[in-house]
């Protein structure tokens, strides 16, 4: 699925037509969405997936690109993963509201 | 591996008006196995480093570095990273925050365009001034104060200038 961004999004800029989806979002549904595509990678490679962030950030609500936020989240995500083969020991903190 | 999200607020002149902007900053870090300096420069093209000899993972489209780097730059955000060779890597990017305060109408989306009037460079250089000391720290952090050099945080925007159409 987001591989399939990756060719649509780059088909868009290369031809210019790149436009920005402004849509109002709270951070942490950005963050559920990134943790529920990219933990299951970072599982299988028994990796750690920690999460720091200021609490009151999560609660933020942003109008931004939320889409491509998390496409960019999840290629350096995926990235980082791929090239990872040790996992640093570390507590797991994900704070959910 | 480690993700990690703070903002931070960017004040700066334009024509002697005060500009007040929040961006949200986020890095990825991770304990793997670095880029070479070789395969650093390849880093943000398209397929750069697919034909190295160590490309044995099926999985790898070489367009996820590419993409990212584009999006950001289409969204007027910053793109930087950080690799040491057996250590690890940390990539960041910094995006410019609009509030959905709908009190104020919601958008900002003058700002937008007075930001573009300013070169690329000078505004990624207020973000890196604000960003520098959190990311040392970070760094230090995870990898030890001895394999930090000062200055090795990498710009990744602007550094191939055939792609510079999409900036």
């Amino acid at each position: 699925m987001y591989m399939s961004y990756n060719i649509l999004d780059y088909c868009r800029m290369e031809t210019g037509d790149f436009r920005e989806e402004r849509i109002p979002f709270f951070i942490f549904s950005l963050l559920n969405k990134t943790a529920l595509v990219s933990e299951p990678h970072a599982k299988l490679k028994q990796l750690t997936f920690e999460l720091e962030i200021e609490d009151e950030l999560e609660t933020l609500k942003v109008e931004n690109d939320e889409r491509r936020i998390i496409q960019v989240l999840l290629n350096l995500i995926m990235n980082s993963v791929k090239y990872t083969s040790r996992g640093k020991v570390s507590n797991y903190i994900f704070k959910l509201n | 591996m480690r993700l990690r999200i703070t903002q931070f607020n960017i004040s700066f002149k334009i024509e002697d008006e005060t500009i007040d902007k929040f961006y949200l900053l986020f890095t990825v870090a991770d304990t793997g196995n670095g880029i070479t300096t070789e395969k650093q420069s390849k880093l943000f093209t398209l397929f750069g480093n697919t034909k190295n000899e160590d490309y044995t993972q099926s999985t790898s489209s070489g367009m996820g570095l590419a993409v990212a780097r584009s999006i950001v730059a289409n969204m007027k955000g910053c793109l930087w990273f950080f690799s040491k060779e057996n250590r690890g890597s940390i990539f960041t990017f910094a995006i410019p925050l609009n509030f959905n305060d709908e009190e104020e109408g919601g958008t900002n989306s003058d700002f937008n365009d007075e930001i573009t009037i300013l070169a690329t460079e000078n505004l990624s250089n207020h973000i890196m001034s604000n960003i520098e000391k959190d990311f040392y720290e970070l760094m230090s952090s995870m990898y030890g104060e001895d394999n930090i050099e000062e200055g090795s945080l990498k710009m990744a925007i602007n550094q191939n200038p055939k792609e510079s159409k999409w900036n």
